[in-house]
Formats: structure tokens, C-alpha cells, sequence
């Protein structure tokens, strides 16, 4: 079960929306909001450091966005590579995105660490498929990498 | 006192003026019954005679009013009148030997008005007459001489002096004409062409033939036809040209005009600041080279003659250019038509530069020639790539623009879908719908945009494309427009061979046409079935798309535009972004194809695309 989200994104008021979304669809996840790539890694640094603590767990999918001043999306993955959390593959990272650059697209698509991207905004529609795929799949290694084909028309 | 000097500074002056008068001209005297009066020591030493036995007499040069000659007549009717006369006197001195006088003669008046005297002043100008008449007989010498030359050999030097001259048969020498060049005996018009003839004797060492005409009057104008070879030393230096001369029996006024021509073309081919080149088959060499070339490429005629054309092609780009060459070479055989040519010439200097040649051949006799006329075109392929690179820019701008803007209206739609949750309220779900839409339309537009800006990039990735199943697709795509139930399609999809082409392109141009019939049909009526015909037929070389509706149709005047940046024809009622046929166009242009456009109001719309197959 997916029960714990992150969302990073810059824009306060999609982190808004993306929250209010996701608590709408089921109210049990618990969502942490962060508006950049350095506090949310700050975050992820203490994780395995207070693995008794309720509040402060790894997420299961972290929801990023790839448009960020500092570090960006990408950035954000290598970063997080470098920490060498254990269990780091366990946690989905999916690309946020308001637009489909094809450049992102493609090197979304490359990246071992990000299993998929949605197009902003989020809808109740495209967290629940999230939701039931990563589900589905929880405790199996492989990254199944789902994707959204992008209709330009 | 003061007057009286000023009266002697005058006198003075007169006497210097008198003196100044005195030795530079003969002066006499003539009173009005034509007798002299007074003459002076120059007039004496011209006549050979003593001042003293001349005063009283009549004077032999002007001689008399009475005299018969009209230069005599003349002379005395203007100076009887009052008037100075001048002009050229003869004075036989002996049978021989002759003086000629440039003469000026004054009549002096009384205070009472009538004439008194005249004085006459005489300058001897007997050498310049004398190199005058010389000139003349010069002239009909030469005449002469050009009669002789038929059995003359003469040696020119490189600026067409003549060397020598003698008789082959009669072995005489002509020692008058050496040293004169043979420019003097040839007509003007021929002057060019003689020189280019004697310059290619020294330069390509080869034998060559020339025409002229003789300068003669027109009556005795005559055509000569002369060869000219080189004659070597022993260090196969050339020495001198020789030139043996026949007369030729051709009518002059055909050969004239063939000169003109020739005059005309060569004319043009030297002053014109464009280069050109022409090249022999036989062996690829250079056999003219003209200002423009030397100015482009560095090198003089001198030593550019004979050399093989590579020598003006960049070394990095030679095997390319060659094979250019060579399949240009056997394209023109087929056609009359020149041919152009892109490549990259290198300058004396080593410096390299874009050059366009025009190429076109023609044979004369059995040999072939090349002629290249070319443009550097430095200037057009760094404007070019500029225009490229700002395309680009702009391109980038447009996409990264569209994405950008993209960021807040999705914002704004996550905002109208939470709302959508909270409201309960029926009017305000009524203005969240509207504004739902205008959000979509407003996402859509950005998307067109955004594709509109990578169409260039994209047509480089092709792959093959399956009609039969893009063409469901897109209808698929589109089933959930308005009236798309409404409608009937007749898709007719003949493909029998792979077709390729870039898939997102193609899509795209389909989804748009389709998309645009389906916007502008009737609305189902008794009477109207709208229908939609989607013809796909194929050949080797292309695609042949034909999608028809028999919807509302566009006037003639809007026609023309439909496919410019943002133009919709009908506001009403219509979605779409009006980027529709722009970047259907967009798209034709850009994979090289075809796209035009019939209609009749009321009738429908008939759009007819042909776009190349790429494998």
C-alpha cells in the first residue's frame, strides 16, 4: 500500500493542490509538503536515523517536480543517489511536470531512479492509477516503469 | 610728375611688348596698294632677301587681290573689309623647297575710319606641316604593306612588335615595318582578339590563327586570316611568335559581324566582376580566365592558364567536389541547361571560401567546353547560417515560451478541479465549466504552439508509418467531438507499399485536416448527410492524400489565407487554436510535399496533399 507521499515543488499553491488532491482521493496517505529540493533531501537524511518515530518515515513515492530554481528534478535524483539510503530503490520517484518538454521527457524515461511522470495538475483520476500500480507492485524489486503516452492534439 | 612717369612706364611697356613682337614673329607691312612698307629681320631671313630690296615692292607671299586663288581672294576680301585675317600661306623658295607660314594679318585704321596699312605677322610652321603629310604617306605606305602581307613572315614579340620581316619566296627583307607593331596595319576592332591570340602564343605555347581586316578605306577593306605559333630556343622558351598571313575571300560583312559578337562577348567576359571560368574536356584544364576570377581567386590569367581546376578547390573537400563535378559533367550531356554547383574554393592565399558556380558546357567542333561563372557567396552562406541560427533561436524561444506558460494555467487547473470538489452550488458550476473550457483552449494553444516550434526538427527521424492504422487512430482521437457521430467517413486507404515519413508529422497533419473537416461540417439534416472522404493512394515516390467534406466551405478571398499564422475563418461557433492549417502547412512544406486547397462556399472543402516517400 502506498501510505506515505512527498511532494516537492516549488509553487506553493501546486504543492496545495497536489495535497488537497491526494487527501480527497483517500485521507489515510499521509502527505509532507516540501517547496525545494534541499529541504525535502534534509528530510530524507534523518529518515533512517529515527526509524522508530511515526512521523518521520522514508515515503513511499515521492512526487517531484522537474522545473525547480537550485536544484531541479534531476539534480534532485543524483543527490539522492549519493545519500545511499537504504532502500532507496524501494521508493517510487515520479516527475511532476506542467509541461512536456521532450527533452524531459526522454531523460525521465532513462533514468533508472524515476519509475514514470504525470502531468500537472494532479487529479484524483491520476493518483489513484498511481496508487493501485505501485501497490500492486510493492514488494516486488523491479522498477516497472509506467508512463503517460502525451497527447499533444 | 607723377603722370610724366606713368608715361614712361608705358612707353616702356610698349617697347618691350615691340621688341617681344619683333623677335618672335616675321613682321611686314603692307600699305593699301599692297606695296611694303616696313619688314623686319626675321621676314627677311625666311624670304632670303636684304630688307632694302624688298621696301616698295608687292610681297610675294600675300600676293595679290587680284589673284585668282580663292585663298587669295579670301585674304584680301576680309582684310579690305576692315577684318583680321589668318590662316596657312605657302612660299615657294625654290621648286623644291616650300615654307609654310601660319599667317595673321591686321588692318590699321586712320582716325577718319579707313584703312591705312596692315600689318602682317608670319610663323614659320613648315616641320609640323611637313609631319603631318609624312603621317599620310605613312598611311598609304602601310596600305601597302598589308597588301604585301600574304607573302610576308613576320616575327612578333609578346606586345605584337614586329621583330622581322622578309619574303619567304623572294628572301627580302622588309626593314621598314620592323620595329612598328602590328597593331598599325590591323583594323581596331581586331586589336583584342590579335592580343589575346599573341598572349596565348607565349603563355600555352600553342598555335593559333587570327582574323583581321586590313586598315584601308572601305572600298579596299580586305579580310586577311593569319596563323601564329610560337618558335621556341633551346630551353623551350618561347622567342617569338610567327605570324604567316593569307588573304581570305570571305565576305566582310558576315565576318563583321561575327566580330561584333566576338567583340561583345569578350568585352563582356573581361570587364564583368562576376568570374568565369572556362574549362577544356579534353583535359580538365583552365583555357579562360577572366578579371573576376583573378579578383576571387587571387591568381593571375598568367598563371592559372593550363593549370586542372582542382587547383582552385579546397584539398579537404576535393574528392567531393570531384564526384559533383563528374556527375555534372554527365548531366549536362542530357541537357541544354546549365546546372549549379555549391562548393568550397581555396584562394591563392590558402584561404578557403563558399563559392557557387554556374556550369554549362557546349561543344565546339569536337571538343568540349566548360564554362563556370561563378558567385562567392561568402556573404549569402554567413547571412544563411545567421537565418538559421535566429530560426532556431526563435523556435527555442516559442517552445520554451509555450511550456513556460503552461506552468500557471495548470496551477489554475488543479485550482478549477479542487473547486469543482468543494461547490455545491449550480450557477457557480455553470462559470467553472466556462472557465474550463477557455483553460483547455488556452492548453491547447500552447501545445500547437509548442509543436509548431520542433516540426523542423522533427522531419529527421523517419520511420515507417502504417496509414490504414494512424488514420483509425486519429478518427478514434477525434470521436469525441460534437458531431462526430453525425457524420459518415468514407476512408479509402490504398497501401501497397511501405511508406516513411516522420510518424508525429504525419499524425499531426492528419489529426488537423480531420479535425478541421469535422469543425466545418453542416449539421445533419433530412436533406444533408454530412460526409467526410479520406482518399490515400500511393506511388514509388510519394503520398497522395485527398480528405474532402461537403460542409460549409470557404470563400475565395479567405482561401488564400487559411493557411497563415493565426487566421480562422469563421469565429462562430468553431474551436481550435487557428493554428490548425498553419501548422499543417508547416509540416508539407516541411517534408517537401505539396498541400492546395479547393472550395465552394455551401459545397465543402477539398485539400489535396502529396508529400514524398523518404526511403
Amino acid at each position: 500500500m502506498v501510505k506515505n507521499i512527498i511532494i516537492i515543488d516549488d509553487n506553493k499553491i501546486d504543492l496545495f493542490v497536489s495535497q488537497k488532491i491526494i487527501e480527497k482521493y483517500d485521507s489515510e496517505i499521509n502527505v509532507r509538503t516540501f517547496n525545494s529540493a534541499t529541504s525535502a533531501l534534509n528530510y530524507l537524511k534523518i529518515c533512517p536515523l529515527k526509524h522508530n518515530s511515526e512521523t518521520i518515515v522514508m515515503p513511499d513515492v515521492i512526487l517531484l517536480d522537474i522545473n525547480m530554481p537550485q536544484i531541479d528534478g534531476f539534480q534532485f535524483i543524483e543527490e539522492y543517489k549519493a545519500l545511499n539510503l537504504p532502500k532507496a530503490k524501494d521508493v517510487k520517484i515520479i516527475m511532476l511536470t506542467s509541461s512536456l518538454y521532450l527533452e524531459d521527457i526522454q531523460r525521465a524515461e532513462k533514468e533508472a531512479y524515476c519509475s514514470g511522470y504525470i502531468d500537472k495538475p494532479l487529479t484524483k483520476e491520476k493518483i489513484e492509477k498511481l496508487v493501485k500500480k505501485h501497490s500492486s507492485s510493492r514488494g516486488s524489486r523491479g522498477v516497472q516503469p509506467f508512463s503517460f503516452v502525451p497527447v499533444l492534439f | 610728375m607723377q603722370s610724366l612717369q606713368l608715361k614712361n612706364i608705358d612707353i616702356d611697356q610698349k617697347a618691350q611688348v615691340y621688341d617681344a613682337v619683333n623677335a618672335h614673329h616675321n613682321v611686314a607691312v603692307i600699305d593699301t596698294f599692297e606695296r611694303i612698307k616696313d619688314v623686319n629681320e626675321g621676314y627677311c631671313k625666311i624670304l632670303g632677301v636684304n630688307k632694302h630690296n624688298i621696301i616698295g615692292e608687292t610681297s610675294s607671299i600675300l600676293k595679290s587681290r587680284l589673284h585668282s586663288d580663292s585663298l587669295y581672294k579670301n585674304l584680301w576680301g576680309t582684310i579690305t573689309n576692315g577684318e583680321v585675317w589668318t590662316g596657312v600661306l605657302p612660299y615657294n623658295v625654290s621648286k623644291s623647297n616650300k615654307y609654310w607660314l601660319q599667317t595673321t594679318v591686321v588692318p590699321v585704321k586712320n582716325k577718319k575710319g579707313t584703312i591705312e596699312k596692315y600689318i602682317s605677322f608670319y610663323n614659320d610652321i613648315t616641320n609640323y606641316y611637313h609631319q603631318d603629310h609624312l603621317v599620310e604617306e605613312l598611311d598609304t605606305c602601310k596600305k601597302a604593306i598589308v597588301k604585301k602581307f600574304p607573302q610576308l613572315v613576320l616575327s612578333l614579340n609578346e606586345r605584337g612588335k614586329i621583330l622581322r620581316a622578309f619574303n619567304e619566296y623572294r628572301q627580302v627583307e622588309f626593314d621598314e615595318i620592323v620595329g612598328s607593331y602590328i597593331y598599325d596595319y590591323i583594323e581596331q576592332e581586331y586589336h583584342f582578339a590579335v592580343k589575346s591570340k599573341i598572349k596565348e602564343v607565349f603563355n600555352l605555347q600553342t598555335i593559333n590563327g587570327f582574323r583581321f581586316a586590313s586598315q584601308a578605306s572601305e572600298k579596299e577593306k580586305a579580310l586577311y586570316f593569319s596563323e601564329i605559333e610560337p618558335v621556341f630556343n633551346n630551353y623551350n622558351e618561347v622567342v617569338f611568335a610567327k605570324v604567316t598571313t593569307e588573304r581570305r575571300t570571305e565576305d566582310i560583312k558576315v565576318v563583321s559581324e561575327l566580330k561584333a559578337i566576338e567583340a561583345k562577348y569578350s568585352t563582356i567576359f573581361q570587364s564583368i566582376n562576376v568570374g568565369i571560368i572556362v574549362v577544356a574536356d579534353s583535359n580538365g584544364n583552365i583555357s579562360e580566365w577572366n578579371q573576376g576570377a583573378e579578383s576571387a581567386f587571387g591568381y593571375s590569367e598568367k598563371e592559372v592558364l593550363g593549370q586542372s581546376l582542382t587547383l582552385l578547390i579546397a584539398e579537404e573537400h576535393m574528392e567531393t567536389s570531384i564526384q559533383q563535378l563528374l556527375y555534372l559533367k554527365d548531366h549536362l550531356e542530357d541537357c541544354a541547361q546549365g546546372d549549379t554547383l555549391e562548393m568550397v574554393g581555396v584562394r591563392k592565399n590558402g584561404e578557403k571560401f563558399p563559392v557557387e558556380f554556374a556550369v554549362s558546357s557546349w561543344y565546339c567542333g569536337k571538343d568540349r567546353y566548360f564554362s563556370a561563372i561563378m558567385l562567392d557567396i561568402s556573404n549569402r552562406k554567413s547571412l544563411e547560417n545567421k537565418l538559421q541560427q535566429k530560426t532556431e533561436d526563435l523556435e527555442q524561444f516559442l517552445y520554451r515560451a509555450a511550456h513556460d506558460l503552461k506552468a500557471p494555467l495548470t496551477t489554475i487547473e488543479g485550482l478549477i478541479n479542487l473547486i469543482k470538489h468543494e461547490n455545491k452550488q449550480e450557477h457557480i458550476s455553470n462559470i467553472i465549466e466556462m472557465l474550463d473550457v477557455s483553460l483547455n483552449r488556452g492548453k491547447l494553444l500552447l501545445d500547437n504552439l509548442s509543436f509548431a516550434s520542433v516540426i523542423s526538427q522533427k522531419k529527421c527521424q523517419v520511420s515507417s508509418i502504417n496509414i490504414n492504422k494512424e488514420v483509425d487512430k486519429t478518427l478514434q482521437a477525434l470521436s469525441s467531438l460534437e458531431n462526430f457521430e453525425e457524420i459518415k467517413f468514407c476512408i479509402n486507404v490504398n497501401e501497397d507499399i511501405r511508406f516513411y515519413s516522420n510518424k508525429d508529422l504525419f499524425n499531426s497533419m492528419l489529426q488537423n485536416l480531420i479535425q478541421n473537416a469535422i469543425y466545418y461540417c453542416k449539421p445533419l439534416e433530412a436533406s444533408h448527410l454530412p460526409t467526410i472522404t479520406i482518399d490515400v493512394s500511393q506511388s514509388h515516390q510519394s503520398l497522395d492524400i485527398l480528405i474532402k467534406d461537403n460542409g460549409r466551405g470557404i470563400s475565395d478571398e479567405n482561401l488564400e489565407r487559411i493557411f497563415d499564422l493565426y487566421y480562422r475563418v469563421n469565429n462562430e461557433g468553431v474551436q481550435g487554436s487557428a493554428l490548425g492549417l498553419y501548422i499543417v502547412k508547416c509540416i508539407v512544406d516541411d517534408l517537401s510535399g505539396h498541400i492546395n486547397v479547393e472550395s465552394e462556399l455551401n459545397i465543402g472543402t477539398t485539400f489535396r496533399i502529396e508529400i514524398p516517400n523518404l526511403k
